[in-house]
């Protein structure tokens, strides 16, 4: 026993570390002893010895410690998990005490990964029983949304040891009134890509499912797979959660530096500031070309769907020879799932040369040998990087190859910081969303279909979850009442209530016959989105997401894989298109583009402080071109077109930075009036600046006021008088939120969002007294729901939790604070310049066109200033 | 007002005003119970707003009688008691408030007739009064030339106008007027809460009226809280739409 007397007065006088680095490693012996003499044997005959994660965590997941791994593919990681599940499984089976229920559960955020998974646990299994010479009756199977009727009840007979399934479907099976007596003997959890689910509400929502399946089956062990991320300590946090108001135990394994990068950043040209965009197109396209022709087979990644389309489309028209239907393939999340299996199948049977994705293979899923990884333009992070690059090379000595191609000036500055920070092991710090009151609703309402409740039992239950552990008692409260039905009339309340809510007796408990079916049916934080298909003289040329249908107009223009297309009308979920040409009216990038991490940000713009002060200081070109190529690790081209970039902005304006936040007012076309600020903050950070500032002006001027953001920066324009610097003075880090909460309460964006967290809260219902729901229907009618509520009251918890959504995880509200802080302190100063044509630095930003209008005034101000102006206009004719 | 010389109507916010008559068109009550069967579960709301908002379109006009032109329901399969309640209540209010009130069959009226005989009152195909012949549009009836009317008033359509600046949007609730065959025709926007309804620069028209004629020379009277917008005409909007909206 390790329980000595004296160590107890250490741990009252210290606190305790509860999440730990792992410094232990075990040799091949130690790990043998814990392993049955069948398991050892296949082990023996199958591998030379265990990997190192293997090493680091075989013995402590044997003793039933919680651990997070972190390691890259071809570490063996489902041994890692499963080994010491199947040797104790392989005990019990010997000793005929293996019982009808699940022993373990894996969980992984796709339906793809857990059939793998299933897959590769047949061949351990199998070669233990050969050796065994018998069968062991250890049962896996894979439980999903496509898992039929009779294999469910199947299951319920013959419950699976190992249950493979998705965050969903578990807590679906969590109220499954038969099958969640067969949850209660869990001993160990496994979370595969555990990265992935955190950083959104579908791990929100699996944090809490973990806390009630800890309610009804005790302890159990908790194992997470993750890919590299910063800080292990909070990924390992989510994991395991708190219990009595502190972290469970947990040790971290961390393998990753044992994989090799080679990793370039490539530059299609000779000098990216000189050449003009088609030069560098068709040299992308030749570098692609020779790329994969010297290696085996090329995953591609590119930022969006559209991407991923262009790139196959062109690979195939510019290389008819070598290109065809046969051996390039497109992968994205817009394909139908046979067409995604069909590529993955055929990638693991080798018959591919070239796949392009745009982020639906970064996960983990067994896709075969790849030798070579190719990024088009900036994955703006570097996490987001090392995972893509990470899917080459499936050995875990063979180095991962990747290479960054970059499209233009501003993209060879972000994808070489990126470099740099691979290679220095710097990564970007992940953000989980916290205190989702939508999120919470779905699991009150599914905790009150388990059983009746003690309020304050739940709410401990519910803090145990690491992104509610700070959870206020009042949000919690107001999503009891909300699920009560407290917003209606009381005699309409049977219609609306979900939950009964006795305050008196402090419990709560479900309401009405149909609230399991309802449960089951309409849980899950993804939000429905239906594409529309675009048609063109009949034919179908594309889709388009929902969102940007909304916005589209008679006579709107916009682009749509690589063409421009003029918008006539929408019919139902069809789009009426015809050719047009010339800029687009609505810019058709928003809604898919991934946002500049804020860390990688901030690391550009330091090397842009550091390039602003050797051109101050007079340093020679050979100087600077040598720190660039050792700074950056990139090759002279690149040097060279960076080193031109900059001292262009420096001759003709200034270089912004960390230090400087450069606002630069022109006069556009038309005389319109723009102030650009270069706040290299990333997207996220932007849009919360941009529409503070923007309101504050709109307000200062009673005008509409434009905005258009960027990774890089963001603009903002008027047909009035624009103020820019004073309305930032006039932005604290104490009264942003504030503002920001009022200056997107008009906005699309939160409407959006309002509909997708009414949906999760189950106000909207996807399906219902048996029938499927349209999302286009439902759509028009989440305005009216946002407009009835808005009226309702102002705190309602579904419209707190779309602000919240906006401000968090949409925009960063918190890192805008810290630039405020940063100007506040004098760390960083305004500095206003007049141009006549935009800067250098200025130019992509002021390119696209604007994304979003900052409603200042009234309806009725703004109908009778349109109707003047209509009218003014008619009699002008 | 021109409008008022031409169509002898006056428009009073959502109502237009005939004589001494009030004419409303397209309530649709219980709208929130059929969005509930869609599964959005938004509880009843708009009728408070209904008769705050008849209260005081009755007050600035002094009428005492009303027509109601088609769809005082909306209606979809069976109605609950709590349907019911709602529209016979409306009834109940409109007999305490106005002298005479006439009911005006729409699409969506099925049921109607047996809530409005509860409360001795009968729904008509149409009405006349003085030179206008108030109907809800949704079909043109076969006898309709025989008819002695100057102006045809109908609803159904919930016309709106969606006016754009930039990125914002606010659609408006209008009325239509124009001709149809021999007679001037009006198109009243929906007396209700819920939805602005449909944009005629964007979308097609419902009634068979205005599928039959040239849209284009219609004029556009928007109304907003009581305020009167003149937009003039379909054609002069898409003109200018272009450069402005």
């Amino acid at each position: 026993m390790e329980t000595k007397q004296n160590n107890h007065n250490a741990t009252k006088n210290k606190k305790r570390e509860m999440i730990t680095k792992q410094e232990k490693k075990y040799d091949d012996e130690d790990i043998y002893k814990i392993l049955h003499p069948w398991i050892r044997k296949w082990f023996k005959s199958q591998f030379e010895t265990f990997t190192e994660s293997q090493r680091q965590s075989l013995l402590d997941i044997h003793h039933g410690s919680n651990i997070l791994v972190s390691s890259p593919t071809g570490s063996g990681k489902t041994l890692t998990a499963f080994l010491s599940l199947i040797s104790q499984l392989t005990y019990m089976s010997e000793m005929d005490m293996l019982e009808d229920k699940v022993y373990c559960i894996y969980i992984s955020p796709l339906k793809a990964l857990d059939n793998d998974i299933e897959k590769n646990l047949e061949e351990p299994l199998r070669g233990i029983e050969e050796i065994a010479g018998h069968e062991l009756g250890i049962r896996k199977a894979v439980r999903t949304g496509d898992t039929s009727n009779y294999q469910r009840s199947k299951m319920l007979k013959n419950p699976p040891h190992i249950l493979i399934t998705t965050p969903e479907t578990l807590s679906i099976l969590l109220v499954a009134p038969k099958f969640r007596e067969k949850l209660m003997g869990v001993k160990y959890v496994i979370v595969d890509e555990i990265h992935s689910l955190a950083d959104n509400k579908r791990g929100v929502h699996m944090s809490l499912t973990l806390e009630r399946l800890q309610n009804i089956a005790g302890n159990f062990t908790r194992i997470g797979l993750s890919a590299t991320v910063h800080p292990l300590q909070k990924m390992a946090h989510f994991l395991v959660g708190n219990q009595y108001g502190e972290p469970r135990d947990c040790k971290i394994v961390d393998v990753n530096y044992l994989k090799k990068l080679d990793i370039e950043v490539m530059c299609p040209v000779e000098d990216i500031v000189e050449a003009d965009p088609e030069e560098t197109n068709d040299a992308m396209y030749d570098m692609l070309y020779s790329l994969i022709m010297e290696h085996k087979t090329t995953l591609i990644f590119t930022n969006t769907r559209s991407g991923t389309e262009s790139v196959v489309f062109n690979l195939k028209r510019r290389f008819p020879d070598d290109f065809n239907e046969s051996n390039i393939m497109a992968h994205h999340s817009s394909l139908s799932r046979e067409l995604r299996l069909e590529t993955e199948n055929k990638l693991k049977d080798g018959e591919l040369k070239v796949v392009v994705s745009s982020t639906s293979l970064e996960l983990g899923i067994d896709i075969g040998y790849i030798d070579l990884v190719i990024l088009v333009s900036s994955p703006k992070s570097v996490s987001r990087a090392l995972q893509r690059i990470g899917r080459s090379g499936h050995k875990l000595h063979e180095k991962s190859k990747g290479r960054i191609i970059v499209v233009d000036r501003d993209d060879l500055v972000e994808c070489s910081l990126i470099l740099k920070n691979a290679l220095e092991g710097k990564i970007d710090n992940i953000n989980i969303p916290h205190n989702c009151l939508d999120v919470l609703s779905q699991h009150i309402y599914g905790m009150a279909i388990e059983r009746k409740w003690n309020i304050d039992e739940s709410y401990e239950l519910i803090r145990n979850s690491y992104p509610y552990r700070e959870l206020s008692h009042n949000d919690f409260i107001s999503v009891l009442s909300y699920l009560a039905g407290e917003y209606t009339s009381l005699e309409e309340r049977y219609v609306y209530a979900k939950i009964w809510v006795d305050y008196q007796e402090q419990m709560f408990g479900k309401r009405g016959k149909l609230a399991r079916m309802l449960y089951s049916t309409n849980i899950g934080t993804i939000p429905d989105r239906t594409a529309a298909r675009v048609k063109c003289n009949g034919q179908v040329v594309g889709r388009i997401e929902e969102d940007f249908m909304e916005k589209l107009q008679k006579g709107d223009t916009f682009v749509l894989g690589g063409n421009i297309y003029r918008f006539n009308y929408a019919r139902g979920m069809t789009v009426n298109v015809t050719p047009s040409s010339g800029p687009p009216t609505i810019p058709s990038w928003f809604s898919e583009q991934l946002p500049l991490s804020y860390d990688l940000a901030v690391d550009i713009q330091r090397f842009r402080d550091i390039m602003d002060s050797k051109f101050k200081m007079d340093r020679s070109k050979e100087e600077i071109m040598d720190f660039i190529h050792e700074y950056l690790y990139v090759d002279y081209n690149s040097a060279n077109s960076i080193y031109h970039f900059f001292r262009e902005q420096y001759l003709f304006a200034q270089i912004p930075g960390l230090k400087k936040l450069l606002v630069e007012f022109y006069t556009g076309f038309g005389g319109r009036k723009f102030v650009v600020f270069h706040s290299l903050f990333g997207r996220r950070v932007n849009d919360a600046l941009s529409r503070a500032v923007a309101y504050v002006i709109a307000k200062k001027h009673h005008r509409d006021v434009m905005i258009s953001v960027s990774d890089n920066g963001f603009y903002l324009s008027s047909d009035g008088k624009i103020g820019g610097l004073e309305a930032f003075n006039d932005l604290t880090p104490e009264n942003l939120e504030k503002i920001l909460s009022r200056a997107i309460d008009k906005t699309e964006t939160l409407a959006g969002r309002f509909r997708h967290c009414a949906g999760r809260s189950l106000m909207i219902l996807r399906r219902y007294k048996g029938q499927e729901k349209s999302v286009g229907r439902q759509q028009v009618k989440g305005k009216i729901l946002l407009k009835f509520v808005k009226d309702l009251d102002d705190n309602f918890s579904i419209l707190k939790e779309a602000r919240r959504e906006v401000m968090e995880d949409y925009m960063d509200v918190k890192n805008a604070k810290k630039v405020l802080e940063m100007i506040q302190s004098g760390k960083m100063e305004l500095k206003q310049i007049n141009t006549k044509i935009p800067t250098p630095f200025a130019f992509n930003l002021v390119a696209q066109g604007y994304l979003d209008v900052l409603k200042y005034e009234d309806r009725i101000e703004f109908i009778r200033r349109m109707h003047q102006a209509v009218v003014n206009e008619i009699e002008g004719e | 007002m021109e409008f008022n010389k031409k169509y002898s109507a006056t428009i009073v916010d959502l109502a237009l005003k005939v004589e001494d008559y009030l004419i409303i068109s397209d309530l649709h009550l219980g709208y929130e119970q059929s969005l509930n069967a869609d599964g959005i579960m938004i509880p009843r709301f708009q009728y408070p707003l209904i008769i705050k908002r008849l209260e005081e379109i009755q007050r600035k006009s002094s009428c005492n009688n009303i027509v109601v032109n088609g769809d005082l329901k909306h209606e979809f399969g069976q109605i609950s008691r709590q349907e019911w309640n709602e529209t016979q209540e409306f009834l109940e209010y409109l007999k305490a408030n106005f002298d005479d009130i006439v009911l005006i069959k729409g699409n969506h009226d099925n049921f109607t007739k047996f809530i409005a005989e509860k409360s001795n009152l009968q729904v008509e195909e149409c009405y006349q009064l003085g030179d206008s012949l108030i109907l809800h549009g949704d079909k043109i009836q076969s006898n309709l030339d025989k008819a002695d009317a100057e102006n045809l008033i109908i609803g159904h359509e919930h016309p709106s106008i969606g006016i754009r600046s930039g990125e914002r949007v606010e659609k408006i609730k209008c009325y239509l007027a124009g001709e149809y065959m021999k007679w001037n025709l009006i198109v009243m926007p929906s007396f209700n809460f819920v939805t602005e309804g449909s944009d005629i620069l964007q979308e097609r028209p419902l009634s068979p009226f205005l599928k039959a004629i040239n849209r284009e020379d219609m004029g556009v009277y928007a109304v907003e809280n009581f305020e009167v917008f003149d937009f003039g005409k379909i054609k002069d909007i898409s003109a200018v739409r272009e450069r402005l909206l």
